[in-house]
């Protein structure tokens, strides 16, 4: 009895696996290519949910989940932007993004919390002061006084949409949980948009969930868009050229 | 740069005391992003196989305060080395994969001046000629001893983590970090196909962090008080 009870859970563990195939990212645009890191964000950068467990990393349909954070570095082609300005910090917020809840697998000793997000969208600020709060001080519960507002607060650099969002935890034993997010995105608008251009592009990285978190957040993301390509450029002749419009 | 010389001076009279952070936290040390990849990969048919070795190399991109003080990006380029992490266990069910390692791997962190240094270059299929050697060049500024590192990976959507308890141990950056601050983790997030930032024969993009415990909060007490601790 033992035997066919242990059977039928691994064969549910792997029928519950099969219906997880990818989904939401498979719907998305495809990637392009040459990519490379363009944003990055560490430290000062957190999310918070409508309706989140944080003991048992449970997103519930429907939750809204917005992440805010501080950009630490640019890379080509946004370099000339410099976040050591002390007069200046570029921040970020994405919203819009409804959860579909969380699906709990097993995996052995690991234990998977895997949740699709719906849309989303996101903006880019360059601001002066630099008053976005820190790491070791967020302030509880957003939203609130200072989140999102001073992560949205200056000039908007850069906007653009997401897709396929999806955050996947795991907890292995008794070690820490700890997890990842991924995202498809392309920039829809902003000041520095002709710089970067609507070609799909990749967001990701770590999804903390494993540090003290500040009370309210549910997670501490730490990761980078990457560059849309660029489109090419190649030699022509204004003959070739001409003929293209005739 | 005589500033940095006069704060490394003060600094270093300073070095054993604790900074104050925020009560019960965990705090950044460094974070990073990079490549991982397989070495030695001796079944190329399987990831990580039994006994096959898990590496990664990157960029630091951002220090927490304990380094700060430390590190100038004008002057230098960071780079980060993990390796020594072999496979132990693995579990796989359709597209998830959950893989544990031997103890004892390694991570450390390097420091290569840009002039007259070698530009960290990751070339493809490594180790190549420029990896891991142009990443580990430089002056190795602070490592650590990495044990019950957990890999855990979904093919179906390119994604996963991976995480490991780091003690710090070595480097001459260790004296600006207290003791009691030695114990701590290497976290990571993984991006895999497709992505077309992943160079050939590497395996995926990853964004992670270096973090340490906080400073253990004091509290007020009498001398009574602690006395009686003792009795």
């Amino acid at each position: 009895m033992m035997k066919r009870k242990i059977g039928v859970t691994v064969m549910a563990g792997l029928l519950a696996l099969g219906a997880l195939a990818p989904v939401a990212s498979a719907q998305c645009p495809p990637l392009g290519s040459p990519s490379f890191p363009m944003i990055e964000f560490d430290a000062n950068c957190f999310a918070y949910e409508t309706n989140y467990t944080p003991a048992t990393f449970n997103s519930a349909a429907g939750s809204q989940l917005t992440i805010v954070g501080i950009i630490d570095l640019f890379y080509a082609p946004l370099t000339f932007l410099n976040p050591a300005d002390p007069a200046k910090e570029y921040t970020f917020v994405i919203t819009g993004l409804t959860s579909g809840g969380t699906t709990t697998v097993p995996l052995g000793p690991t234990t998977l919390y895997l949740t699709d997000y719906a849309g989303g969208s996101f903006a880019i600020y360059e601001g002066s002061p630099e008053n976005a709060p820190l790491a070791g001080a967020m302030p509880p519960n957003p939203p609130n006084a200072t989140v999102p507002a001073n992560f949205q607060d200056g000039t908007m650099l850069l906007s653009g949409v997401l897709c396929g969002f999806r955050t996947e935890i795991s907890k292995t034993g008794t070690g820490p949980a700890n997890g990842s997010f991924r995202a498809n995105y392309h920039f829809t608008g902003g000041t520095l948009f002709n710089t970067v251009g609507d070609a799909e592009a990749l967001l990701s990285g770590l999804w903390n969930v494993a540090s003290p978190l500040p009370a309210g957040y549910s997670a501490h993301p730490n990761g980078k868009f990457d560059s849309p390509p660029s489109t090419s450029a190649k030699n022509s002749t204004w003959g070739s050229i001409k003929s293209l419009y005739r | 740069m005589k500033r940095k010389a006069l704060l490394l001076f003060c600094a270093l009279s300073l070095a054993l005391a604790a900074p104050a952070l925020a009560d019960g936290g965990d705090e950044l040390l460094f974070g990073f992003n990079g490549f991982d990849y397989e070495h030695p990969n001796t079944n190329p048919s399987v990831y990580l196989d039994i006994g096959e070795g898990y590496k990664a190399l990157g960029f630091v991109t951002s220090v927490g305060p304990l380094l700060d003080p430390w590190v100038d990006t004008g002057l230098n380029e960071y780079t980060i080395h993990v390796f020594d992490l072999f496979v132990v266990s693995r579990v796989q069910f359709g597209g998830y994969l959950s893989v544990t390692f031997a103890n004892n791997g390694r991570s450390r962190y390097y420091e290569d001046p840009l002039a007259g240094g070698t530009a960290a270059t990751y070339g493809t299929f490594p180790p190549n000629a420029t990896a891991p050697s142009t990443f580990i060049d430089g002056t190795m500024k602070l490592g650590g001893r990495i044990d019950n590192f957990v890999l855990v990976y979904n093919f179906g959507t390119g994604q996963g983590n991976f995480s490991g308890d780091m003690t710090l141990d070595e480097g001459p950056d260790l004296i600006y970090v207290p003791p009691a601050q030695h114990a701590g983790w290497i976290l990571g997030g993984l991006a895999g196909q497709p992505n077309p930032t992943v160079p050939a024969g590497y395996d995926h993009q990853i964004s992670g962090e270096c973090r340490i415990p906080g400073k253990t909060p004091t509290t007020h007490k009498t001398w009574g008080a602690v006395k009686s601790l003792y009795r």
